[in-house]
């Protein structure tokens, strides 16, 4: 047979030419798992341009530069997340990680796992050679028990993971497992991992001659020869491959379709309340604020952060022309720990985001006071409204004489009425009524506007109330 | 942007998410991959109802060294494609800001500043991360950081680090801190024009068959190739970026006359709005203040600073760290003396604090 111009080989249209020779050791069949994936990405007819492969670090990662498509050689053991951007980026494309154990089971073994429950439509076929090869093979998350490496000189003590076991766990909707001393099989292994539609793994066996020259093993191919055995039907049993002693079991374990989008069973279905429309009307004006400083406290879970929001939304609807900043502090507790929020409104820019002395204090419980020592922090001449069945009057002893204090009872009246969440609303109404800072219309626009769906009459309702107390 | 415009209330974490909206327009595809964490949370939850809504894809990863990386391939595929994390997870994303810059992926990361170090303070703010935003890469790598003061602003600057990573094809990192990310403000939603992509960029899936390595490689074939010329060539490359554009890419903004001030503030983020407040009050009672904020952090307006060290006056830098954006400062101001006011975390100066600090100078 006369010589054959390279680019007449019939892989030439997938090989990176300008990257010949390759890098692996004489004898190492990573090159033979390179050709399998090309003879299926030929057999699939797909189109090429539409073929990735991303790859991390290691030895078999080297693949990705060899092969003529767009490629990624991505930082150790990060082949899979960055695949899975480039699939989430751009559906279509058929995008293939290839690694070892050691880059996908070892550093990157939580985006493995990560990757079966995503449920993507991505392949990951993993290079089993029983360790670290590329740094001098060090021990790895596969190394047989017992194995002697570079950093377990004694032999190794620790058990090993089984891949398949792990990715039939992790949920992959395709799991296989060859060698590269199986080529056909491979071929076809692959073949049938990037026609199914979910996450793909197969397990490629190879050998290793750093592997073989520490355990003074003659021919770990010949050991797959040996003891293989391609199953069409594969059971429990065929998983565990752990030795060298007993069979190794190849096939497929799993090729079930994608899966379904199912019910959460938990989780009753809502019933939808007929949506009745509730307006609010009201106008917007020239408020006439230069600038007021709110402050709203209590305890996390009374809707502290939500009464500033109803502040902000009712200074906006009355004066749109207001600049306002809201502020919250809270501990990292979602409920129960002390919770201030901080509404600045004023004609100018606000700098300062936080209130210093509030002209207008909203106590909801006296936790924070509490916490400051009892010190209840007001303007001289503010105003002070406080939940009485919350707080502890006798903190309100020492205020100054300038400051005007309202009491209601709001926790009480929405129990009594409603739903104790609904007491920041009571306090709205008390407010709306006792102070002149926003227009109760304004207020209830507000407090409409961030209602769920069905609790808009008992928010308004409580409102109201608040407001009645307010005036009696 | 035009007054009837309505405007919203949000946070500045819902604002970034605007901001990538307004980016990506009716052209782009967002691809958002995070992780949660305490304060940079809310940004995940907004974007996992409007991206979808918006043609992109949200996906929460496992943690934030596969988020920098999905957003890494995203990048590359020609998406939109961000993150946003806290100091922890912007620790575990370190590596990967070298990859994205080494590969010349698109990216932008949003750095929500908590208290630290580790896992420090949550709930609190800091802005403790401005040397690591610099610096936090093994190797050389370009750096852009974008440091907001308000909801609006972090709307704005969310579009502009898109735009810039975009442009330059490398990592662009905006930093928030706790209370810009918390606060609320009512903001008004631009109409800017999507971001488009660069025709000449060859992004993956459109048959350029285009080798992306971290290895050192050629800039003509993307090929690896290790030796000292092309490590010199590529990473002069990647640093020219930046260098060259410098004066393009820089933003700051003043209040007062900085040139003839007998003291210059120099801080940025949540902090200045404090010093703003306080350069304001005592340019009221007549004291020659003025205040430099720094929209960019990296590049730093050095040439700016360069200018105004012509004599011997104050510099302080105020931050909420020990002072590491003081040390670049220093860098320039030679005539001038450079000090620091400066808290750990989990609060920023008050506006009395900073105009006693004024006291001490001026008398």
């Amino acid at each position: 047979m006369p010589n054959m111009e390279i680019s007449q080989h019939p892989y030439a249209d997938l090989l990176r030419i300008e990257m010949m020779p390759n890098i692996w050791c004489s004898g190492c069949r990573i090159g033979r798992v390179k050709n399998a994936f090309i003879e299926a990405i030929q057999n699939l007819g797909h189109n090429a341009d539409k073929c990735v492969v991303v790859a991390g670090i290691g030895c078999s990662s080297r693949i990705a530069g060899y092969l003529n498509l767009d490629s990624i050689h991505a930082t150790h053991g990060r082949a899979i997340p960055t695949a899975l951007g480039v699939k989430l980026a751009n559906p279509e494309l058929i995008v293939t990680v290839m690694g070892g154990d050691g880059d996908i089971l070892g550093i990157g073994g939580n985006h493995f796992l990560a990757m079966g429950r995503h449920g993507h439509d991505m392949n990951v076929f993993c290079m089993n050679n029983y360790g670290y090869s590329m740094t001098g093979f060090q021990h790895g998350p596969t190394t047989p028990l017992g194995a002697r490496t570079v950093t377990t000189s004694g032999g190794s003590p620790y058990v090993p993971l089984n891949p398949v076991a792990v990715a039939l766990a992790a949920g992959y909707t395709f799991v296989a497992r060859s060698t590269s001393s199986h080529p056909y099989h491979l071929m076809d292994c692959m073949i049938s991992a990037i026609n199914n539609r979910g996450p793909s793994f197969v397990e490629i066996l190879i050998p290793c001659m750093l592997f073989e020259r520490r355990n003074k093993i003659k021919s770990l191919e010949a050991l797959f020869l040996e003891k293989a055995n391609i199953k069409e039907t594969l059971s429990e049993e065929d998983v565990n491959e752990t030795d060298f002693s007993k069979e190794i079991s190849l096939g497929i374990f799993r090729d079930m379709p994608v899966r379904e989008k199912s019910q959460l069973t938990l989780v009753k279905p809502t019933k939808k309340k007929a949506a009745k429309k509730y307006h609010v009307s009201f106008k917007s004006r020239d408020s006439g604020i230069k600038h007021v400083q709110i402050r709203m406290e209590g305890t996390g879970g009374q809707g502290i952060v939500q009464g500033g929001k109803t502040l902000i939304h009712a200074a906006m609807n009355m004066d749109p022309e207001l600049n306002s900043t809201m502020t919250k502090r809270y501990g990292p507790e979602m409920k129960g720990g002390s919770c201030l929020t901080d509404v600045i409104l004023s004609s100018q820019p606000i700098d300062y985001p936080f209130v210093e002395v509030p002209d207008l204090l909203l106590m909801m419980s006296d936790i924070v006071s509490k916490e400051r020592g009892g010190e209840v922090v007001v303007n001289d001449n503010g105003t002070i409204v406080v939940d009485e069945s919350m707080v502890d009057q006798s903190l309100l002893k020492d205020v100054a004489d300038g400051v005007q204090v309202f009491k209601v009872p709001a926790t009480q009246i929405a129990r009594d009425n409603f739903k104790v969440v609904v007491a920041n609303n009571v306090m709205m109404g008390f407010v709306a009524k006792t102070t002149s800072i926003i227009d109760k219309a304004c207020i209830k626009a507000a407090i409409l506007g961030s209602a769920p769906p069905g609790t808009e009459e008992m928010n308004l309702a409580a409102f109201d109330k608040g407001y009645e107390f307010g005036g009696s | 942007m035009t007054k009837d415009t309505k405007r919203v209330l949000l946070t500045g974490n819902d604002a970034v998410v605007e901001g990538l909206c307004c980016a990506a327009g009716n052209k782009r595809r967002i691809v958002y991959a995070g992780y949660p964490i305490t304060p940079a949370s809310e940004v995940a939850t907004r974007a996992s109802v409007v991206i979808p809504k918006h043609g992109g894809a949200f996906i929460q990863m496992e943690d934030e060294i596969a988020s920098i990386q999905a957003i890494a391939g995203a990048g590359l595929t020609g998406a939109i494609a961000v993150t946003a994390t806290s100091g922890p997870g912007f620790s575990l994303m370190s590596e990967g800001f070298g990859f994205a810059a080494m590969i010349e992926s698109p990216v932008v990361c949003v750095n929500v500043q908590r208290g630290g170090p580790s896992t420090g303070m949550p709930t609190w703010m800091g802005q403790g991360d401005m040397m690591q935003a610099r610096w936090g890469t093994h190797g050389e790598r370009p750096v852009i950081v974008l440091v907001p003061n308000s909801v609006q602003e972090t709307l704005l600057l969310t579009y502009e680090s898109c735009r810039l990573s975009q442009e330059y094809f490398m990592p662009v990192v905006l930093m928030l801190d706790e209370i810009i990310g918390h606060m609320e403000e009512p903001i008004s939603i631009p109409e800017l024009p999507a971001i488009p992509l660069d025709p000449d960029f060859d992004i993956i899936g459109k048959g350029h068959r285009l080798h992306r390595t971290g290895l050192t490689h050629d800039l003509q074939t993307n090929l690896p190739r290790i030796n000292p010329d092309a490590e010199e060539e590529l990473v002069r490359y990647l640093l020219d970026k930046v260098k060259k554009n410098a004066k393009k890419i820089v933003k700051y903004e003043t209040c007062g006359d900085p040139a003839n001030a007998d003291v210059v503030i120099i801080c940025y983020g949540s902090e200045s709005r404090s010093v703003e407040a306080a350069v304001k009050q005592a340019r009221r009672r007549n004291s020659n203040v003025a205040m430099i904020r720094l929209i960019t952090a990296w590049p730093f307006p050095k040439g700016f600073l360069q200018e105004l060290d012509r004599i011997d006056r104050v510099f302080m830098v105020a931050e909420i760290n020990a002072g590491q954006m003081r040390v670049e400062v220093e860098r320039y101001i030679k005539k001038g003396t450079v000090q620091g006011l400066n808290l750990m975390g989990g609060r920023i100066h008050t506006p009395g604090e900073i105009l006693d600090a004024i006291k001490t100078i001026t008398h």
